[in-house]
C-alpha cells in the first residue's frame, strides 16, 4: 500500500501530496514529516524521551502525532513510521536563554534521570588520538602537516587533562543524551520554542551538550552563553561535579580528529586551507569554551573567597 | 621489532627518556624523530649510517606536580593553548636532544639503486609514565632492497654495540675500559629488562621468507645521563673532557644518580654478584672484538643493523631556553611552505626555520664524529638480537645475561646468530661452528634437536 493512502487511513488525513517523496507532504493539518524507524527500540526511547521532555520543560516538540487509535507510530513495508509536525520559522536566540536554559536544563535532568534505565545506549568511543595522528601523511603541505603535527602534542596534553579532571572525580553517572548539535532545529510556532529531536540514537555522553554549547558561543557570544548556563543550572546543577565532568568533556580534541579524516580520508584534499582554518577555529572555540565554563564553574567559589 | 619484508627492513624502538629533576616534564610540545643518515658504497656493500634524530621542546615549571595541580586555579588547570600558540615557538620551553645511531651494513646484491634507501619514521608516539620520564616508541623501516637475491649462507653476527657517546663525542683510544663499563652496565641492564643494543649482521632472505626480530630498550631501571646543556662543539668538549676523566667506578654508577637513587641502591645481593660476574666477561669482550670485526668481514655480505645504546644517552640533552629563540627547528622541509601558512602562524615560525641550516649542518658532523667513532671503538661494542619466535624481551634478555655472565663456565665473548636454511640440521650447524650441538640446544632453549628452515639459532663462541 502507498505510505500515504495509509497514512490518510491511520491518521484520518486527506488531500495529502508529498513536498518530497518519503520525507514531508501537505495535509489539511499542515506540513508533515514521516520518519521511518528500523529499530523499534530507538522508536520507543525517542517517543518517551519526547513526552518527558515536552511535559517536563513545557516546550514544544516534534513529538509524534497519534493515529486514530491513540498510537504513536504504526507500522509499514519500510518499517515503523511516526508522523511529526513540520516547522520552518527559525527561533531567534536573541534574549532566549531562558527557553533555551529550561529545554536544555530538562534535557539534562532528564537524561541523567534515564541513566540508569537504559543500558543498551553506549558511552561515545574514547578518542585514541595516537591512531588519529598516525593518519598524517606526508602528501599535504609541509606547513599544515607541521600545525598538525604541533598540535598533537597539545591535544595530548588537553586528553591527559581531561582524564586528570575525571580521575579526581568521584564517579558519577552520564546522562543519556540524544543530538542536539543543530540550533537549527529550533523553530517558532506563535512565539514558542519548537525543538526539532531528530531521530538519532542516543549515547550517554556530554558529547551531544558540548557540540551544542560550542554552537551557541560561536553565534551568541561569551555573555549569551553565560546566562545561558546559568539558565540551565536552574534546571539542572551544572555547577558541581557535573560541571566539572562536562568539563572534562569540553577539554576532549575531537576537532583534532577531525581535521585528520577530513584532510585524508576524504576526497577534500583540495580544500586543505577551508579544513585548516576550520579546524583552528574550531580548536578556538573549545579553549575560549572551557576557559568560560571553568571560570563559570569557580564563579561562586571566588565570590566566597572574595568575602 | 625488525622485520625483513621484501623490500624493506622494519624496527620498532621503545626508549625511555629521563629528565633531570627540576626539568620534569609538565607538558610536551613538540616531538620529532627524523632520520639523518648519509648512504655510502663500501666496495660489496652498501653502508647507511647516521641516526635517529630525537628533537623536542617541553614545558617544565620545576616544581612537584601534585601539590601545583591542587593549588591551581580550575581554569588554569584546563587551560590549553591555541593553535598558533603551539605552532610558533615560545620562549621558556625545555629543548630534548637524543640521537639514535643506525649503522646499517647491506651486500651490493640486495640493492638496485642508492637511490632507493630510505630511512623511515614510519610511526612514532610517546607518553609520559611520570614527570621525569618520556617514554617513545617508533617503527622506523629501511626501504629500498630487492628482493631476488639469494645468499650462499645466512649468518647473523652480533658483534656491535654503538654507544652515542662515543659516535658523537668520544675519538680516543684511552676511553676504552669506560666502554667497557658500558658493556658491564648493559649486562646489567638486560638482567633488568631494562635497555638494549642491537648491530645485526643479517644475512639476506629469500624474497617470500618473512623473518622478524625483535629490539626493544628501556631505560626505566637505570638513569640515563640528562644533561642540561647546550648542543654546541663547546659543550660536547666539555661531555668529553668529562668522559676522559671518569673513572670505571664512576661510570658504573653513574645509574644510582638523580631519581632512581633509590631503587638503584636497593638492588638485592645476587644482582651485585653478577655485577662483578659481568665485568670479568666484558673485560674478555674487550680482548676479542678486534677479532670480531675481522670475522665480520670474511664471513657473509649480510645487511647489518647497528641501533640503539646500551646504557649512557649523552646525546640526550634538555636544555632551558629562557627567554631566548635559539632552538632549531627540525622541520626543515617546512621552510619551503612557510609563505603558504603564514598568515596561520605569523612570523616567529621564520625565526625557527632560521635554525634549520645550521641544524643540519650540525647533523652532518654528528654523523661524521659518530662514523669515526664507530670506527675507533668497534671493538668495544657488544649485541643483542632477539628473534620473534623467542620468549618476550625480558625473559630473552634475562637468558642473555645467564649466557653471557654465568655459563657454567663457559664465557662467551660473542654471539652469532645463524638462519636456518633448506637442509640443515642442528648437527651441521653445530660442525659449521665447531660446538656442541647440546650446547645449541641449551643455548637456544630448543625442546630436541629439531630445526626449520628460516629458524634463528644463536651460536655462542666461546673461549
Amino acid at each position: 500500500m502507498d505510505i500515504l493512502r495509509q497514512i490518510r487511513v491511520e491518521y484520518g488525513l486527506s488531500e495529502l501530496k508529498w513536498i518530497k517523496q518519503d520525507e514531508t507532504f501537505h495535509s489539511e493539518y499542515g506540513t508533515k514529516r514521516v520518519r521511518f524507524w528500523k529499530d523499534k527500540q530507538l522508536l520507543l526511547w525517542h517517543v518517551k524521551w519526547r513526552d518527558e521532555i515536552s511535559q517536563q520543560s513545557g516546550v514544544l516538540l516534534d513529538r509524534m502525532i497519534r493515529t486514530e487509535d491513540g498510537n504513536p507510530f504504526f507500522y509499514c513495508e519500510k518499517g515503523w513510521v511516526s508522523l511529526h509536525d513540520e516547522i520552518e520559522e527559525p527561533f531567534p536566540f536573541n534574549r532566549t536563554e531562558k527557553d533555551w536554559g529550561r529545554l536544555i536544563g530538562t534535557i539534562l535532568a532528564v537524561g541523567l534521570k534515564q541513566s540508569d534505565d537504559c543500558h543498551r545506549f553506549k558511552k561515545t568511543e574514547s578518542l585514541s588520538l595516537k591512531a588519529v595522528h598516525g593518519g598524517i601523511k606526508d602528501e599535504i603541505d609541509p606547513m599544515a602537516k607541521l600545525v598538525l603535527e604541533r598540535s598533537y602534542f597539545e591535544a595530548k596534553s588537553r586528553v591527559r587533562k581531561a582524564h586528570h579532571l575525571r580521575d579526581r572525580m568521584h564517579p558519577i553517572k552520564l546522562p543519556i543524551l540524544t543530538s542536539l548539535s543543530k540550533l537549527a532545529n529550533a523553530k517558532q510556532v506563535f512565539f514558542h520554542l519548537f525543538w526539532v529531536c531528530g531521530a538519532d540514537e542516543p549515547v550517554r555522553s556530554y558529547q551531544p551538550f558540548r557540540v551544542f554549547l560550542e554552537e551557541w558561543y560561536e553565534l551568541n557570544g561569551e555573555d549569551s552563553t553565560v546566562k545561558l548556563l546559568n539558565e540551565i543550572n536552574c534546571y539542572f546543577a551544572l555547577k558541581g561535579d557535573h560541571g566539572k565532568l562536562f568539563l572534562s568533556e569540553c577539554l576532549l580534541p575531537y576537532e583534532y580528529e577531525d581535521v585528520i579524516n577530513e584532510l585524508f580520508s576524504s576526497n577534500k584534499k583540495n580544500d586543505m586551507d577551508i579544513v585548516m582554518d576550520k579546524f583552528f577555529k574550531r580548536w578556538e572555540i573549545s579553549r575560549s569554551l572551557v576557559l568560560l565554563l571553568s571560570n563559570w564553574l569557580e564563579e561562586d567559589h571566588k565570590k566566597a573567597v572574595a568575602k | 621489532m625488525t622485520q625483513d619484508h621484501s623490500s624493506k627492513l622494519s624496527f620498532s624502538i621503545e626508549e625511555s627518556v629521563w629528565l633531570n629533576k627540576g626539568q620534569e616534564v609538565d607538558e610536551i610540545v613538540s616531538l620529532s624523530l627524523d632520520p639523518e643518515i648519509t648512504v655510502e658504497e663500501n666496495g660489496e656493500y652498501v653502508l647507511i649510517r647516521g641516526g635517529l634524530k630525537l628533537t623536542g621542546e617541553y614545558r617544565s615549571n620545576g616544581k612537584s606536580e601534585v601539590n601545583d595541580e591542587e593549588s591551581l586555579s580550575l581554569s588554569n588547570q584546563v587551560e590549553f593553548r591555541s593553535i598558533e600558540e603551539v605552532t610558533l615557538n615560545e620562549d621558556g620551553t625545555g629543548e630534548i636532544r637524543h640521537n639514535f645511531p643506525i649503522d646499517v651494513t647491506i651486500p651490493q646484491e640486495r640493492i638496485n639503486s642508492l637511490d632507493d634507501i630510505y630511512v623511515l619514521v614510519e610511526s612514532f608516539d610517546y607518553d609520559l609514565p611520570d614527570r621525569g620520564c618520556i617514554q617513545l616508541t617508533a617503527d622506523v623501516a629501511i626501504t629500498g632492497m630487492s628482493t631476488g637475491y639469494q645468499a650462499p649462507q645466512k649468518v647473523v653476527e652480533e658483534n656491535n654495540f654503538v654507544d652515542e657517546r662515543f659516535n658523537e663525542e668520544v675519538a680516543d683510544e684511552s676511553e676504552v675500559n669506560e666502554e667497557v663499563d658500558h658493556v658491564e652496565e648493559a649486562y646489567e641492564e638486560v638482567g633488568d629488562a631494562s635497555d638494549g643494543n642491537i648491530e645485526n649482521v643479517v644475512d639476506d632472505a629469500s624474497s617470500d621468507e618473512e623473518r622478524t626480530f625483535h629490539y626493544e630498550s628501556y631505560n626505566e631501571e637505570e638513569n640515563v645521563e640528562n644533561e642540561t646543556v647546550d648542543q654546541t662543539s663547546d659543550e660536547i668538549n666539555r661531555n668529553y673532557d668529562q668522559l676522559e676523566n671518569d673513572s670505571i667506578e664512576e661510570a658504573v654508577e653513574e645509574p644510582s644518580l638523580q631519581q632512581n637513587e633509590d631503587e638503584y641502591e636497593n638492588r638485592d645481593d645476587n644482582e651485585e654478584q653478577d655485577d662483578q660476574e659481568v665485568e670479568q666477561v666484558a673485560d674478555e669482550v674487550e680482548d676479542e672484538v678486534e677479532e670480531v670485526a675481522e670475522i665480520e668481514h670474511e664471513e657473509t655480505p649480510a645487511p647489518s643493523v647497528s641501533f640503539g645504546i646500551i646504557k649512557d644517552r649523552p646525546k640526550q640533552e634538555a636544555k632551558q631556553t629562557e627567554g631566548d629563540n635559539q632552538e632549531e627547528e627540525p622541520q626543515a622541509k617546512e621552510e619551503q611552505s612557510y609563505s603558504t601558512l603564514k598568515s596561520l602562524v605569523g612570523e616567529n615560525v621564520r625565526q625557527k626555520f632560521s635554525g634549520v641550516v645550521e641544524e643540519k649542518k650540525r647533523s652532518e658532523q654528528e654523523v661524521s664524529n659518530a662514523d669515526n667513532a664507530h670506527e675507533d671503538h668497534s671493538e668495544n661494542e657488544v649485541a643483542e638480537q632477539v628473534d620473534e619466535t623467542k620468549p618476550p624481551r625480558e625473559e630473552n634478555a634475562l637468558y642473555l645475561t645467564k649466557m653471557l655472565t654465568k655459563g657454567e663456565g663457559e664465557e662467551f665473548k660473542k654471539l652469532k646468530m645463524c638462519i636456518i636454511q633448506e637442509d640443515e640440521t642442528l648437527n651441521t650447524i653445530a660442525e659449521r661452528y665447531e660446538i656442541n650441538p647440546s650446547t645449541l640446544i641449551r643455548v637456544n632453549r630448543l625442546n630436541d634437536s629439531n630445526v626449520e628452515e628460516g629458524q634463528i639459532l644463536y651460536i655462542p663462541v666461546t673461549q
